[in-house]
């Protein structure tokens, strides 16, 4: 079941009913409701991979109690252990076992051994990245006594797997989530508005930005070779958009729907397009993996701590494991490596932590020199995303061997409805940019203007919904994550 | 939380104005900004002249039923010459879906003693929205319509009926275009001919396909035959020829006709007639005048065989 689904359509009010008119007096049996739910959401992708998402809150449920409950700290490190072992085994045998698999036998026969192995000939269970690091952060917080287990199965099944956030994030923590779901909902009018304005945003992110830039970048991708250096240039900017509408679009749906449930869940994505710089950049993108990843690898790596070298060292491994993270593929790792190379003059010069406030605060336009940082971080990172979206690696050096060739000055090649989509793009940018200091675009817009105008503007937004979205339904790229 | 649904129910009915407000103020833009609103209506296109020849139709001894194999395929002048005044309700990409609601609506006005129903097994495996975008634009809409868009569960359907409906409720036309393409001719009754051309097959290869049938396609087939059955109106099925390359490249060709046969009296003209692919086709799947010909005449000389050819009263020989 897609967010962008007639189903969900459909799914979401009956469940939002159910929530606050049939159990609205038991948190209880809120929280049963939601866990069924949730169930029966991830079911609609694949009902047989509900046994690992049970077999893996069952596990964490278990081993966090049993941590908790060890005398001797050799015991605690065997329950803890035993959940590593077994979620990272999960994640590696569906996610990376084909891969790492593929690339021995391949090493092999450049040494002139040809062999064969087995392969997995299953589909990638939807969501087990995340929910795999929803399990991950719970115990290892327990194994640090940074929290307490939860006793009730259901409130931890829930945390594990509350819809809005179960297949693509954004990657919640216990200390977080737990509470809310351990706690009263009450239904706030002014929350729940927002949730819908909040909603209304993400699909018009995913439905008009991102699948319309997708028809561009399909065809560029495809065969690079076929177009001229501009043209190559625009489809990776094309990317950079369909990327961003297509998962912050996402979380947006995420984040709105869990609001009308009374629940907050972590901030995804803070206008990431409007950084300065790289570091800026990671600040504001995909914020839930990259503080996963602060947090439970590069400080317990020693962080910054260990001087220079080692900083630089930790630096490197989080930005791979995070490419590899996204998938089983050279080309993530090649994205991480890139993104690393482009953080570490930063680290070098201190400069990483410069630009903490979001551009422009305060004010209608950026100065000269903002507007030459974000146009320069834009295109550098436009030009990491050629290797995220390129099948293999040989293909996106000749997609980049196309940007930087003569053809680069020559006027680009467009598609059909090409000034429909640039105007939609412009369109976008400019609320992006005055929605910039609050949490989406649309948290604030018109709110000072008359109602009807603020209607007839979400009503416009609709309007554009239906005039541009794609007629067949288009799954999220993450979730292939 | 009933503040909250109060107004979103106001809100919802406000958005709706505002949308087809805004449905029709964007029609004037360019074709480019309105992706989601095929507006392009053309005078000429058969669809247009066989709905307003259907009009002022009276009872036919024939009525032909399917997509452009149907009204590029029966020539109603062939028939009439043959003592049969038919007439030939085929349109474009025309699915059961479509075909069921066209029964619905047509068939007391059309009381046919004989309906032929050309099954071409590629339009089970459409979601028929091409088909209901034409009905759309130049038919009068009515609840038949809104069955139909409710199956299509497509935005520019969607969009599309509502532009129409408003403009049908203003009695607005939308202005039509020349037609797109010369080469037809609208002859009469549905039928529609193409100046002659002959079919290049080693121009256009074809990769090898599987044609799945879509459920929703095939309950609405069987509801259609349903309909003639509880009318009593006999009817026969009947797969036009295509050419040789196309059925060889779908690899579940031979599974259709098993299909077929259970659901009634079947043929195959691809197994009746021996065409060839240059000299009676004019693209891979449809026949030119020439083959048209062949197959109308072959398929005279079959109800001839197995049915009474009368012009008053055709009975059915064989059920």
């Amino acid at each position: 079941m897609l967010f962008n689904s007639t189903d969900f359509a459909v799914f979401l009010p009956l469940v939002f009913f159910f929530y606050w008119f049939v159990s609205g007096k038991s948190r209880r049996l809120q929280n049963i409701l939601l866990l069924i739910a949730s169930y029966f959401f991830y079911a609609c992708w694949d009902y047989r991979f509900l046994v690992l998402l049970g077999f893996s809150t069952l596990l964490d449920y278990y081993t966090g109690i049993q941590m908790f409950l060890s005398k001797r700290q050799s015991e605690k490190k065997i329950w803890f252990w035993l959940s590593m072992v077994v979620n990272v085994g999960f994640l590696a045998t569906f996610k990376y076992y084909n891969f790492f698999a593929d690339s021995f036998v391949e090493v092999l026969s450049l040494l002139g051994i040809h062999t064969h192995f087995w392969t997995l000939q299953v589909v990638l269970p939807v969501g087990i990245s995340f929910y795999t690091f929803h399990g991950l952060s719970y115990v290892i917080d327990i194994y640090k006594n940074r929290i307490e287990p939860e006793r009730n199965i259901i409130d931890y099944s829930l945390f594990v797997s509350f819809f809005p956030l179960l297949v693509a994030g954004p990657i919640e923590r216990a200390t977080h989530l737990l509470p809310q779901i351990k706690n009263d909902r009450v239904f706030e009018y002014r929350k729940a508005v927002d949730g819908l304005r909040q909603i209304l945003w993400g699909l018009f992110k995913k439905l008009v930005i991102a699948d319309n830039c997708a028809e561009y970048v399909d065809v560029y991708f495809k065969d690079p070779s076929l177009y001229s250096g501009s043209t190559l240039m625009l489809g990776a900017v094309f990317f950079a958009f369909q990327i961003y509408g297509d998962f912050s679009g996402y979380s947006d749906i995420a984040l709105g729907t869990a609001r009308l449930f009374g629940i907050e869940l972590l901030r995804n994505f803070a206008f990431p397009y409007f950084s300065r710089d790289i570091a800026e950049f990671w600040r504001r993108w995909h914020i839930s993996l990259s503080t996963w990843f602060r947090d439970y690898l590069y400080i317990p790596l020693g962080g910054s701590k260990g001087g220079i070298w080692q900083n630089l060292r930790n630096t490197f491994i989080v930005f791979l494991v995070s490419g590899f993270w996204h998938g089983a593929n050279w080309t993530f790792v090649i994205w991480g490596l890139i993104n690393a190379l482009y953080f570490i003059p930063l680290l070098l010069m201190g400069r990483n932590r410069v630009n903490l406030e979001i551009v422009a605060k305060n004010r209608l336009f950026p100065s000269l020199k903002d507007t030459f940082n974000i146009l320069l971080t834009f295109l550098i990172t436009c030009l990491a995303w050629v290797f995220f979206r390129a099948e293999s690696i040989s293909t996106a050096f000749l997609y980049l061997s196309g940007i930087f060739s003569e053809s680069i000055l020559s006027k680009p090649q467009f598609l059909d409805f090409s000034t429909a989509r640039i105007s939609l793009l412009i369109f976008f940018i400019i609320l992006e940019w005055f929605g910039r200091e609050y949490q989406h675009a649309l948290q604030n817009m018109g709110l000072s203007w008359p109602k009807w105008v603020r209607w007839c503007f979400y009503a416009l937004l609709m309007f554009l919904i239906g005039m541009f979205m794609q007629t067949k339904e288009t799954p999220f790229i993450y979730f292939q994550f | 939380m009933y503040r909250f649904l109060g107004r979103l129910g106001i809100f919802s009915v406000f958005s709706l104005f505002i949308y087809l407000f805004l449905l029709i103020i964007w029609s004037f833009l360019p074709a480019e900004f309105h992706k989601n609103l095929p507006l392009k209506k053309y005078a000429n296109m058969p669809i247009s002249k066989m709905l307003k020849d259907l009009k002022s139709q009276t009872p036919v001894d024939v009525l032909f039923l399917g997509a452009s194999h149907t009204y590029r395929g029966f020539d109603v002048r062939i028939f009439q010459q043959n003592g049969l005044s038919c007439f030939n309700l085929g349109t474009s990409s025309q699915t059961p879906i479509q075909t069921e609601i066209l029964l619905k609506t047509y068939l007391h006005q059309l009381k046919p003693k004989l309906v032929i129903y050309e099954v071409y097994p590629e339009c089970f495996t459409l979601d028929g929205l091409e088909s209901t975008l034409d009905f759309l634009m130049y038919d009068h809409l009515n609840f038949g319509h809104a069955k139909m868009l409710l199956n299509s569960s497509n935005i520019k359907a969607y969009n599309l009926f509502s532009f129409m409906y408003v403009f049908q409720c203003f009695g607005i036309s939308v202005p039509e275009n020349q037609a797109d393409n010369s080469m037809d001719h609208y002859i009469t009754k549905g039928y529609t001919e193409r100046d002659l051309e002959y079919y290049s097959p080693s121009l256009n290869p074809h990769t090898l396909q599987t044609w799945l049938f879509k459920p929703k396609q095939t309950n609405a087939f069987e509801a259609c035959l349903t309909i003639l059955k509880q009318k009593n109106i006999p009817f026969i099925l009947i797969q036009a020829p295509y050419t040789s390359v196309l059925r060889e490249s779908v690899e579940n060709y031979r599974s259709f006709d098993q299909y077929f046969k259970k659901q009634g009296s079947y043929f195959n003209f691809n197994q009746i007639l021996n065409l060839n692919d240059s000299l009676h086709f004019y693209d891979d799947d449809h026949l030119n005048q020439n083959g048209v010909k062949i197959f109308n005449y072959k398929l005279l000389e079959l109800l001839q065989n197995q049915y009474f050819l009368n012009i008053s009263n055709p009975i059915k020989k064989n059920a």
